[in-house]
């Protein structure tokens, strides 16, 4: 396609502008999309050096000489360059191709998905410049290196594969590339659409990389020798490869005291017990092994539950259910509704639930703890993924009882020990990688 | 499963999960169980035994007074058949998985060989081992029936009672089931009971019976029993009585270390040598005694306690019942398989107790 042609098609669009420009000498041509380019850029590289120049041999020099800008030859396509904001500079006889793109969203946004309470506040922006800007900043290396990709058929978003040269694994880094150069979607749009098409098995469930929107997440890991991917349009970068632990630490533990993070450690993962087993665990010991309860317990749960016509795993659905519809719901409002929803949902119709004899008043508070305790999740994607796993969890137990629960946990732990990511093991924890930033013991210098 | 169809793997998803409405023959709602407290096993009047079961009605408020319970009673020609039997009675479940304490009735005790009457609870696998075993008096019904005002749940006190989470009486004995099944077996090492007698609205737990050879033999009061405490457990709280003057005083102790050997010499007496250290503090006196000689209020302590200590022992001794487990110690220190057992039971009732007490008085509560 000629380059004729591409400009024929384009003039569909009425944000595509063709402009002569005649400075008495010589005569110019301008096409470019007003939308993706900044009028600035042009008057400034573009037509102040053609108002000046003598002829067009002495233009052709500027413009050789400007920043990005490249001469075409006769039978290139323009078309990918115009999409991204180039202006196209035609002559009688030759054209030029000038970077002229407007950034997006370039302001650093807050953090809002991962707080820490003393650590830098600000995340990524939306713009993928701007982050690598932030990178660098923060990582000022010269082995540091980004890659430039475009990644989806239509989109053509940009993406940069940033890593630290002397520090990550080379195997890693060939099976990382290797998993971008083969995705087949038109578009794509979130770091999360991307883990799922740089993955190959559709039955993901356990997050295998990190997504995150902290710049000094991205810098610890970089110096861990992981690779980062940003990618345009979305203020999260994806972090990989991950292991298990990686999504049970939050920022915040590296700038704590070592008691005091060692403790919220251990505290994060009682959470993550108690989030994964405790309905499950209700169910098998109210229906099947009630003496594990002292006997005072025991008949106080049965009281309670004596208004309740219904077996425990029904009681144990309804309330599950409403608290997962409650938190979706809080998730998709808008922020300043959201908490009329939670107040409804959670006050009226906890209270109500257990008047009414829907459920006890144990299941409340087990309810109750399951979500607080699933919040606990520093990392979004493990939260939801841990969101999943009591139910298989409660089918067991509804079924087998205790032994269910047990077999149910074994059979969990097997399944994410069995995961790998980049053919590193998933299930471990952070033994043998480097002290970076002073938190993590180091084993193997 | 891969090569099936599409919409016959969902067809099987829903399936299962609609399985999932379904329940096992195990699952069994807590509210539709029906939590056994307390059994009372007694001796019946046309049969052999009469099964006496506390039931607790859970209600989601509890308060003081408050606890609301069945009892059921039924005879049959054995435990199992009675309960089995009892199931008809009710409308629930039987869950004996709460069952803390069995109470025998004191004829049932004394004159059914507990050996093969307690089969049942050894194999049940719902009965825990650390229930508490006691004995009735005058039968287990009657303490059965006994309700507590202050009671919160049924069958709270006693279980508070014997567990020492609530009081730490010296008096009472408290007997786990395992503990009792173990030294029912056990040669040269006898079980004991714990006797509550009901009163008005409480109990009175203060004695204790010793078995011997599946029987109630040997029954101690309350004095001995507080003794017997020091004994046979790891009791270490106690109370001393002394004299200073011709006025009496009492020490509080909160420790007690006791160690013993059996000694055999080739000629002469068998003997025990037992060695009891305690320490406390004066509790109540008549007189001050922080400035008198201490080592002199220590010695005539130590003496009053020794001579408790004997009598107590030689009671035991008398009735030819070891619950303190000389008997065990003997055939674990002097190993002949074929004859240890008759050689120690030749030995035991000639066996004379050498007691050396050694009290440490460790303040005088108040220093004038």
């Amino acid at each position: 396609m000629s380059i004729d042609d591409t400009i024929e098609r384009l003039k569909q669009s009425s944000d595509f502008q063709c402009e002569s420009l005649d400075n008495g000498r010589f005569k110019i041509e301008l096409c470019y999309f007003t939308t993706l380019c900044d009028k600035a850029v042009i008057k400034k590289e573009a037509a102040h050096p053609f108002f000046h120049a003598e002829d067009a041999s002495e233009y052709r020099e500027r413009l050789s000489a400007a920043l990005s800008c490249l001469k075409l030859d006769d039978d290139a396509d323009p078309m990918p360059d115009l999409m991204r904001g180039y202006v196209l500079i035609r002559f009688d006889d030759a054209s030029y191709s000038l970077e002229a793109a407007m950034a997006g969203n370039d302001k650093p946004l807050h953090a809002t998905s991962e707080m820490t309470i003393q650590g830098p506040q600000t995340a990524f922006s939306e713009d993928v410049d701007t982050n690598l800007l932030l990178t660098r900043k923060r990582y000022p290396y010269p082995a540091l290196v980004a890659e430039k990709r475009n990644l989806g058929k239509i989109s053509q978003t940009k993406a940069y594969l940033v890593y630290d040269k002397e520090k990550c694994d080379p195997d890693v880094l060939r099976r990382a590339k290797g998993m971008l150069e083969r995705i087949q979607a038109d578009t794509v749009m979130a770091v999360g659409q991307l883990e799922a098409l740089m993955t190959e098995t559709k039955l993901r469930w356990f997050p295998t990389m990190v997504i995150t929107e902290r710049p000094d997440r991205v810098i610890f890991n970089l110096a861990l020798g992981k690779i980062v991917i940003l990618l345009d349009g979305t203020p999260y970068a994806l972090v990989a490869p991950a292991v298990f632990y990686d999504f049970i630490s939050a920022m915040d533990d590296m700038y704590q005291s070592f008691i005091v993070s060692r403790s919220l450690i251990i505290m994060r993962y009682i959470a993550l017990l108690i989030t994964i087993a405790l309905p499950a665990l209700y169910v098998a010991v109210v229906s099947y092994n009630p003496e594990i309860f002292r006997m005072q317990f025991a008949l106080s749960v049965a009281g309670s539950r004596a208004a309740v016509p219904y077996p425990s795993f029904i009681e144990v659905i309804i309330m599950l259910f409403l608290i997962e519809a409650l938190i979706e719901a809080s998730l998709r409002l808008p922020s300043y509704i959201g908490s009329t929803a939670t107040t409804v949902g959670g006050l009226i119709l906890g209270q109500a639930a257990q008047m009414a004899g829907l459920v006890s008043s144990i299941m409340i508070i087990i309810t109750s703890a399951v979500a607080i305790s699933n919040f606990v999740v520093p990392i979004n994607t493990m939260s939801f993924a841990l969101r999943i796993a009591k139910y298989p969890l409660v089918l067991l137990a509804s079924m087998f009882g205790l032994a269910g629960v047990v077999s149910g946990m074994f059979a969990l732990a097997l399944y994410v020990t069995n995961l790998e990511n980049f053919g590193r093991p998933y299930f471990r924890l952070f033994l043998g990688e480097p002290s970076v930033a002073g938190y993590k013991e180091s084993e193997s210098d | 499963m891969a090569n099936l169809p599409k919409h016959a793997k969902r067809c099987c998803i829903i399936v299962l999960l609609c399985a999932n409405m379904l329940s096992g023959c195990g699952f069994r709602d807590i509210d539709k169980r029906f939590f056994v407290v307390e059994m009372a096993l007694d001796k019946g009047e046309k049969k052999p035994y009469k099964v006496s079961l506390k039931l607790a009605i859970p209600s989601p408020k509890m308060e003081p007074g408050d606890s609301k319970s069945q009892i059921i009673s039924a005879e049959g020609d054995s435990i199992a058949e009675t309960v089995r039997r009892m199931k008809s009675m009710v409308d629930k479940e039987f869950d004996f998985g709460h069952t803390k304490v069995f109470i025998l009735g004191k004829p049932f005790a004394e004159e059914v060989d507990l050996r093969h009457a307690l089969d049942w609870l050894a194999r049940r696998r719902d009965i825990q081992g650390v229930a508490f075993l006691a004995m009735g008096q005058p039968d287990a019904l009657t303490v059965l029936k006994v309700k507590p005002p202050s009671e919160r749940l049924p069958g709270n006190s006693l279980i508070l009672s014997f567990t020492r989470e609530g009081t730490d009486s010296p008096f009472i004995v408290p007997e786990y089931w395992f503990d009792f099944y173990r030294r029912l077996r056990e040669r040269g090492k006898d079980p004991y009971l714990p006797v509550i007698i009901p009163e008005q609205e409480t109990f009175d737990i203060s004695k204790v019976a010793v078995v011997a050879g599946g029987r109630s033999k040997l029954e101690l009061d309350d004095r001995d029993t507080e003794i017997f405490n020091q004994l046979a457990r790891y009791v270490q709280r106690s109370v001393l009585k002394g004299e200073y003057k011709g006025k009496s005083f009492e020490i509080s102790v909160d420790q007690i270390k006791k160690k013993y050997r059996i000694v055999t010499p080739a000629e002469g007496q068998p003997s025990v040598e037992m060695h009891v250290t305690l320490k406390g503090e004066v509790e109540e006196s008549a007189v001050s005694l922080f400035e008198k000689d201490w080592e002199m209020l220590e010695r005539n302590l130590a003496e009053n306690q020794k001579q408790r200590y004997v009598e107590v022992l030689e009671k035991l001794r008398d009735a030819n019942v070891d619950p303190v487990g000389f008997g065990l110690r003997y055939r674990a220190t002097r190993h002949h398989p074929a004859t240890e057992w008759e050689e120690w039971q030749k030995i035991y009732p000639r066996v004379q107790f050498h007691v050396h007490v050694k009290v440490e008085l460790k303040g005088t509560g108040i220093v004038k």
